[in-house]
């Protein structure tokens, strides 16, 4: 282990004003790792994510904070309430070990209740970017995929599903490399620049026409209503064909969309209101 | 199934259940574990059908796909239905219909698990408080990545191993015994689920002005009849279209 005190000579001279060099990619990487595989696994209600994300930080506090009484208070505040999209995290995760950086070689530039507030002001934004864009568009669009071919009994349904999920490390990586190397102000610069706007209006796009897409081939909804007149028999379901083909499957998905968006109803409640519906129309017949 | 092969099917879905929502592994667990899919290829495996078992996995996915969890809350647990429901599935000969209509209620039951767990997890918050109070780190440590699977075990593996033991010749009675419109509700149930996933997608993705890309999105598949690659690359294009018509109205106002 590298241990430095403040009055020695860092291995690396710091190399612009935010004293960058003292941690190397292979410190960041560590932290990347650790937080990939454990971000959920202290999962709880009371602070959410963050005996993890303390854990993931501990190799580069303690080589930031070699004396016990500087790494006690490091250990102590990122153990506040933390809670955002893992991935998208990286975003936070760079800022914090930009900022820890240079809290530890001169502690008076950061109070350590501003580390503390950049995270849990970051982690509402980040995480609304991370689960709309992320885990929303991008992985859903890769697991949708993945089961359509694996609905054919494809085995490439479950490598392209490795593939989707290998991008959420991905982007774990980039993130937390660009904002560490930028530093704490490059966040914002992220988040506002003109290109990340484009990609996600794009994406955004893209995805309320997949929903449609994916809506037509994977929801079934069918009246199994028939009316006899004389010797002709009459399917309700092929009249509806005839005013739109599956005009039923997407009045239910913008249903289901009034009733999230406007009228705010929990996803159980709408599952549990799905199943009792459809035993109630079963029962008497009318799917 | 009987025998050696029943017993090894109910440890490693116990198992896959326990790294899936124990979440070890982070988002390759939460993503890929905890899938259907990759449940449906590994019960396969062991039941001798990996082709069935992707079907099967692939049809559940598709009833839990696009319910994400926002803030860590999980409102149904896809993980739970297929390691509970791919294996009996496979051992009574279920239809994929079938499947999916027994699947839809486990995932509730799987919601409260989850929930249960995270407020296990909060004993180890305070330990983790006294261990940072002492500048221990090898206390954080098993806090973070030790104790919470250990606590897990029973809650996660345990379930999931009893139902795959036991759960083949209760299907099976069950089967006989439950009326046909009871089948069939929930098999509509399923076939309607997945609109749930969109419709939340769509409400944190989009505003209303954008329901016209949904529905061209649904018109390219369900009228012309494409496949959703080529309705993608479609879409695609539009929105590719949209950004750069936005960009040059913004030049032109700027240029004004």
């Amino acid at each position: 282990m590298i241990t430095m005190s403040e009055n020695s000579t860092p291995v690396a001279e710091p190399n612009d004003e935010q004293g960058h060099a003292l941690l190397t990619k292979h410190d960041v990487n560590r932290v990347i790792a650790r937080w990939y595989i454990t971000c959920e696994m202290s999962l709880n209600y009371e602070r959410m994510q963050s005996i993890s994300y303390t854990y993931s930080l501990i190799p580069v506090l303690k080589k930031l904070y070699p004396k016990k009484e500087d790494l006690i208070p490091a250990l102590q505040r990122h153990l506040e309430l933390f809670n955002t999209n893992a991935t998208a995290g990286g975003l936070i995760l760079g800022t914090t070990l930009a900022m820890e950086e240079q809290k530890s070689q001169n502690p008076d530039s950061i109070p350590g209740e501003s580390v503390v507030a950049v995270k849990t002001g970051l982690m509402g934004p980040v995480a609304a970017f991370g689960d709309s864009f992320s885990a929303g568009t991008i992985t859903t669009l890769f697991i949708l995929a993945s089961c359509a071919l694996a609905q054919t009994g494809s085995i490439a349904g479950f490598w392209l599903l490795l593939i989707g999920t290998m991008y959420t490390l991905g982007e774990l990586i980039v993130f937390t490399h660009l904002t560490y190397t930028k530093g704490r102000s490059a966040i914002k610069d992220i988040l506002n620049s003109s290109l990340m706007k484009d990609i996600i209006e794009g994406a955004n796009v893209l995805g309320m026409g997949m929903m449609g897409a994916l809506a037509a081939s994977m929801v079934t909804l069918s009246i199994a209503i028939t009316a006899t007149f004389n010797e002709a028999t009459l399917t309700v379901q092929d009249k509806i064909d005839g005013i739109m083909p599956g005009l039923l499957s997407i009045a239910v998905l913008f249903l289901y969309y009034w009733l999230i968006s406007k009228k705010h109803v929990s996803v159980v409640k709408l599952v549990l209101f799905t199943i009792v519906v459809a035993l109630a129309c079963s029962a008497i017949g009318l799917f | 199934m009987s025998g050696a092969q029943l017993v090894l099917m109910a440890v490693v879905m116990g198992l896959m259940y326990w790294i899936a929502r124990g979440m070890i592994g982070g988002y390759f667990a939460f993503f890929y574990i905890a899938s259907p899919i990759v449940v449906g290829v590994v019960a396969g495996l062991i039941f001798g059908d990996v082709t069935k078992g992707l079907i099967i996995g692939g049809g559940i996915a598709a009833a839990f796909a696009g319910i994400i969890a926002p803030g860590g809350n999980l409102p149904t647990d896809s993980a739970l239905a297929a390691t509970t429901v791919i294996p009996i599935a496979l051992a009574t000969g279920l239809s994929v219909e079938q499947a999916i209509a027994f699947a839809v209620p486990m995932g509730l039951l799987g919601a409260f698990v989850t929930n249960l767990r995270k407020a296990v997890n909060v004993i180890f918050v305070h330990r983790a408080d006294s261990y940072a109070a002492e500048g221990n780190t090898a206390g954080i440590t098993r806090c973070a990545i030790l104790w919470p699977p250990l606590i897990e075990l029973p809650l996660l593996f345990l379930p999931v191993f009893l139902v795959v033991m036991f759960g083949q010749d209760a299907m099976l009675a069950f089967m006989n015994v439950v009326p046909a419109w009871v089948m069939n509700g929930l098999q509509v149930a399923g076939g309607v689920m997945p609109a749930i996933g969109f419709a939340l997608i769509m409400n944190m993705i989009g505003k209303p002005q954008m329901i016209p890309y949904t529905i061209i999105g649904f018109i390219l598949v369900k009228a012309i009849g494409l496949n959703n690659i080529t309705a993608g690359l479609m879409v695609g294009c539009v929105a590719v279209l949209v950004v750069m018509a936005r960009r040059e109205m913004e030049k032109g106002k700027a240029g004004a």
